[in-house]
């Protein structure tokens, strides 16, 4: 199968097997490997990424599917000089552990916050399901993502590190 | 015409396109509704995409009924009935079953046919809302009550088109038993469905149970007690325990075993009950 995908903003050629998963053509035939492969079933989230904006698991969505949607991993929600806000609590309050949930996790959390900026730490945790971290950081992860608060949410561009 | 057609994956756009294709290709071929089962369990096969068939994805709300086309997403299904208090079981399991991130990719109709996943929460929910089914088969058109569609052998290929919900004055509440709070398989599930009167009676009482066996189903011997009665928390509980070995055969699996989703099933009863009759709007956990 011959089709373009459009990643982080490229038009991306490609060719094979349509049912092959997003979460394999990034890493193997693209070396996006931001998106992590953890379980593979859709529970975990650590290879989650945005389809048109919104947070979807890349490991169940085969690649066919995705003729003209907007694609955007990791490595294209901010650009190398800075990062989302989101990126930013969480070097800040140092959440990052193993590193494998983090990815999923900016990209969930991302699309919550901008829609729900003044969360509460239990619609936090309902928000995270799905987006397991094997360190248990979740406290820190929450904690990072309330100091944001209602005015602190601002675009990737507003935000250096 | 056809959008895409080529090895592996054959997008449509018409019911009939979907039906020609899973008859000529057989077993060979599988429909792909939202994807989250069939990449985990059905790779080596042909899948036929529904997503570029209009009006699949529509659903609509008026005082009479709900219809929702079977490639609506759960948080699609969600968003459209929270706040509906008839529908609140509904609600309740379209928002809460897996991740927000599968709710947003699975879709009512691959919950309900896909045979081989025994945890659907839409379809307990759906049996005690007395739906109904509209699938188009190589012979015609059919509407079927849920009931029927998920206990009696339908043509294949069939493509599921819609699903209708009548609109009543009953109260509804949906349970689900996970090993962890969230994100898992549920091990059990009772949706129920009922009018409360004025002397507190329960009538139109409909009960289904979900994940304890392979298919969900309504548990026409408790309904029987309860319809009727004036009844609480702990006699429909007592009722629900009585008769659950009875009318069950918990399935064993690696997430629980069966003994245990019987053992479960009675406190289940009498949280749905008590959440269905503490708010107007019933709720779910």
């Amino acid at each position: 199968m011959m089709l373009t995908l459009m990643i982080n903003g490229d038009p991306v050629p490609y060719h094979g097997d349509p049912r092959r998963s997003l979460l394999e053509v990034l890493r193997e035939d693209l070396h996006l490997t931001g998106t992590k492969d953890v379980c593979g079933e859709g529970f975990c989230g650590a290879c989650t990424v945005q389809i048109d904006g919104v947070p979807k698991v890349s490991c169940l969505l085969p690649v066919g599917s995705l003729a003209g949607a907007e694609i955007t991993t990791i490595e294209g929600v901010s650009n190398i000089e800075t990062l989302t806000a989101v990126q930013k609590a969480f070097l800040e309050y140092d959440v990052v552990q193993c590193g494998m949930c983090f990815p999923g996790m900016v990209l969930s959390m991302t699309h919550f916050m901008a829609e729900n900026p003044s969360p509460t730490r239990a619609e936090l945790k309902s928000a995270m399901t799905g987006n397991i971290c094997r360190c248990t950081g979740y406290e820190r992860i929450i904690d990072a993502l309330i100091s944001l608060g209602a005015d602190g949410f601002g675009s990737a561009d507003e935000v250096c590190p | 015409m056809m959008v895409i057609s080529q090895d592996g994956l054959i997008s449509v756009t018409r019911v009939s396109q979907a039906l020609d294709i899973l008859t000529r290709l057989g077993e060979t071929a599988t429909v792909m509704a939202g994807g989250t089962w069939v990449m985990r369990e059905a790779r080596d096969r042909t899948f036929v995409s529904l997503a570029n068939i209009p009006d699949l994805t529509d659903i609509s709300l008026d005082a009479q009924t709900l219809v929702a086309g079977s490639m609506v997403t759960h948080q699609d299904l969600c968003d459209a009935i929270t706040g509906a208090p008839d529908l609140a079981a509904l609600a309740t399991a379209a928002g809460k079953s897996a991740t927000p991130a599968i709710r947003r990719m699975a879709t009512l109709g691959g919950n309900l046919c896909t045979r081989d996943f025994y945890s659907a929460d839409l379809a307990p929910a759906l049996l005690a809302l007395n739906a109904e089914v509209d699938l188009e088969t190589s012979s015609g058109r059919q509407t079927l009550s849920l009931e029927d569609y998920l206990n009696t052998p339908v043509d294949r290929p069939h493509i599921l088109l819609r699903v209708t919900v009548p609109r009543t004055a009953a109260r509804s509440a949906h349970v689900r038993l996970m090993q962890r709070q969230a994100g898992d398989y549920p091990l059990a599930v009772v949706s129920l469905s009922a009018v409360i009167t004025p002397d507190g009676a329960l009538r139109d009482l409909r009960i289904a149970v979900g994940s304890v066996e392979k298919r969900a189903r309504r548990w026409r011997a408790l309904e029987a007690l309860c319809e009727g009665q004036t009844m609480t928390s702990d006699s429909i509980r007592t009722h629900a325990a009585l008769r659950a070995s009875q009318d069950f055969v918990g399935r064993d699996a690696v997430d629980g075993q069966g003994w245990y989703r019987l053992r479960v099933l009675p406190a289940l009863v009498a949280r749905a009950f008590s959440d269905m009759s503490r708010t107007e709007q019933g709720a779910g956990r």
